[in-house]
């Protein structure tokens, strides 16, 4: 106790150096929680917008569907199946999907697109769909209308209450040609969908693709994403032996999760550089700091202080000064992320192209995880332990009467 | 004396050099006309059909029934009946152009080149087969290269090979045509590497519409195992009063 209070007197004996010391870490900190919550933020909003709005977590597949994905590899919806998936933990409903290519036509324009037939329902619930509408109605129960993508809209110069030709090679060759009205036009965030995705009813694209009771896929909605694997090991258990196979978003959009990971390793790599100048720059202080009050720490000793009640005395010191310096950059970083956690910010101009063309919405969001916040303290704790070497080895080794002449 | 023999040697062998050559332009000739007769026999000179159309796959088979009229080589029409899905769709080749008309959703389609070798309504029938089934005659220069006997029959082999400005996509094709009745009983197809793409087989010959024809083909492909497709034909009719006007884009809105 006594230690606390002598330690926390001798900060303030000398403030600029405490200062200077703890400002070096504010700034650390600071940057670092801002890099890391931007950087985790950001792929979270990724993911959100090509994963849960679009292809879901974990689907339920034909093996054979994955390695060409083509209308001729079909599963059977079953209630069975329904009844088996949703019993396990952590699964919250499971979405018939049905997708596969068409050409879309109105006037003279053509284009080719992704037709998802969806149970309109229980999809919205997990991808929101209906909150983006821009004009016209959701789909209704077993619609056979269709929902268009904005820009897809744009380009077939196509409104609500207007029809679109599709036309499409269906389930084991059958010609696949039909006209759907347009029910409503939704603004789809991620670029290349906003381009080509028309949402209709599972029944229509039954119909459509002459595919009864036929699905591409099975999309398990999930609690928390951070299940996925757990969930996952359940849901293969419960179809081992059968012909279907389950995949994870990670198997299902390589690039997004290569994407992803390489952009982390190289925030890691900015985040361990500005640590290591921050390291430098605590332990010269620390160093200044040592030489300076040798004479100080020789009076200590020769007045009855054990060495190792006055290395603990340096520690403490070191350690107040880190929850200082920390404590001032969470503060610091805290608003701007509370600000930007609910308004991401929306990149324009060459930026934003640039993510359009690589297919991602040009968002920069910020994460709140705790794991950020606790990272930073553990690495800051491990910097000033690994400075802390030097003073402690001096502390120990010095030589009283050489250092009380000094 | 001397001169009259190196003279007379002399023109016997250009007489017979001649009759050799001549004689090659007359088996070239036989080789062109034994395919013509051939793909004549088969569609006569106009003719309307129904035909089954079943295609296999490892995995399912699918059954598709249709009218078919033809005019020469130049004109076809092709009206699906059945299944219901598909019932009312029109195929029409004229010369060189596909159309395809979808009842459904009221488009006429014109099939664009890069669907040429694409399969017709998911058959191994390539969209090419359909329209260049003329080509065979004109295109391709043809040679009898021996007699085999295929199914039972004696047969002509003629190996055609295309000529060398005209569009066909295929490297060379081999054909058996039966000697007695000029049937052409199997095709080979080869591509531009002479690898074997396709066979197409015909068989169960017997009288239809007032002639003796066969009436079972199959096209095999050669790379995809366990796949085919079967045209099977119920019912002909020859030189049916069809003209040139038949083959409308109009007419494709009204045939049934």
């Amino acid at each position: 106790m006594n230690l606390f209070k002598i330690a926390w007197r001798n900060l303030w004996r000398n403030k600029r150096r405490t200062l200077i010391t703890a400002a070096s870490l504010f700034f650390a900190v600071f940057f670092a929680i801002i890099m890391r919550s931007m950087a985790l933020g950001t792929y979270d909003l990724m993911i959100d917008s090509a994963v849960r709005q679009y292809s879901g977590f974990i689907q339920i597949q034909n093996k054979e569907y994955w390695k060409e994905k083509t209308i001729d590899e079909l599963m059977t919806n079953s209630d069975s199946l329904h009844r088996l998936i949703e019993n396990q933990d952590g699964v919250v409903s499971l979405l018939p999907r049905l997708e596969s290519f068409a050409l879309a036509s109105s006037g003279n324009k053509t284009k080719g697109i992704i037709l998802q037939g969806i149970n309109p329902l229980v999809d919205d619930k997990m991808t929101g769909l209906s909150s983006r509408l821009v004009k016209g109605k959701y789909l209704t129960e077993a619609d056979n209308g269709v929902v268009l993508a904005q820009r897809l809209s744009s380009f077939l110069e196509l409104n609500v209450g207007d029809t679109v030709v599709l036309l499409s090679q269906g389930y084991h060759g059958v010609t696949a040609a039909n006209i759907f009205p347009v029910r409503g036009i939704v603004k789809v965030p991620n670029p290349t969908l906003d381009n080509r995705l028309i949402v209709t009813s599972i029944e229509a694209a039954q119909d459509f693709y002459g595919a009864s009771n036929m699905l591409t896929s099975l999309v398990v909605n999930i609690e928390s994403k951070y299940d996925i694997d757990k969930v996952m090991a359940k849901v293969k258990k419960q179809l081992e032996g059968s012909d279907l196979s389950v995949l994870s978003w990670t198997d299902m959009n390589k690039e997004l999760k290569q994407q992803i990971d390489s952009d982390n390793g190289s925030g890691k790599i900015m985040l361990a550089i500005l640590y290591m100048v921050v390291f430098f720059g605590v332990l010269g202080t620390i160093i200044m700091l040592t030489a300076e009050r040798k004479k100080e720490f020789a009076v200590m000793v020769s007045i009855g202080m054990q060495r190792f009640r006055l290395s603990v005395l340096v520690f403490i010191e070191t350690i107040f000064i880190g929850f200082l310096g920390m404590l001032a950059g969470l503060i610091a970083a805290m608003p701007i992320l509370l600000y930007y956690a609910n308004s991401p910010i929306r990149l324009t101009g060459e930026m934003a192209k640039t993510y359009e063309t690589m297919g991602i919405e040009p968002l920069m969001g910020f994460s709140l995880q705790a794991d950020i916040f606790i990272n930073q303290f553990i690495i800051v704790f491990f910097v000033l332990i690994i400075a802390l070497i030097y003073p402690t080895i001096k502390i120990w080794s010095f030589n009283l009467i050489n250092a009380l002449k000094s | 004396m001397k001169k009259i023999l190196v003279y007379s040697i002399l023109i016997l062998g250009i007489i017979s050099l001649m009759s050799m050559n001549l004689m090659q332009e007359n088996n070239d000739l036989s080789a062109k006309e034994i395919i013509d007769k051939a793909n004549n026999n088969r569609f006569g000179n106009s003719s309307e059909s129904v035909m089954d159309m079943t295609i296999v796959r490892p995995k399912w088979t699918r059954s598709i029934t249709m009218k078919t009229w033809t005019l020469g080589k130049e004109y076809s029409m092709v009206i699906i009946t059945a299944p219901a899905k598909e019932k009312g769709q029109v195929f029409m080749k004229r010369k060189s152009e596909m159309w395809n008309w979808i009842p459904k959703i009221s488009r006429m389609i014109k099939l664009p080149p890069s669907m040429m070798s694409q399969g017709w309504m998911g058959s191994d029938y390539t969209n090419d087969d359909m329209v260049n089934e003329g080509a065979l005659v004109n295109e391709f220069d043809h040679k009898i290269t021996k007699s085999q006997i295929w199914d039972g029959t004696d047969c002509y082999v003629i190996e055609s090979v295309p000529r060398e400005n005209s569009d066909v996509i295929w490297g060379k094709k081999i054909s058996w045509i039966s000697k007695d009745r000029y049937l052409p009983l199997k095709t080979e197809s080869y591509d531009e590497d002479m690898y074997l793409v396709k066979t197409e087989t015909a068989s169960k010959i017997k009288e239809m519409g007032g002639k003796i024809i066969p009436t079972l083909f199959t096209i095999i492909p050669a790379d995809e195992p366990n796949q085919k497709t079967i045209l099977t034909m119920k019912s002909i009719m020859f030189d049916e009063k069809i003209t040139e006007s038949f083959f409308t884009q109009q007419n494709m809105k009204r045939v049934k």
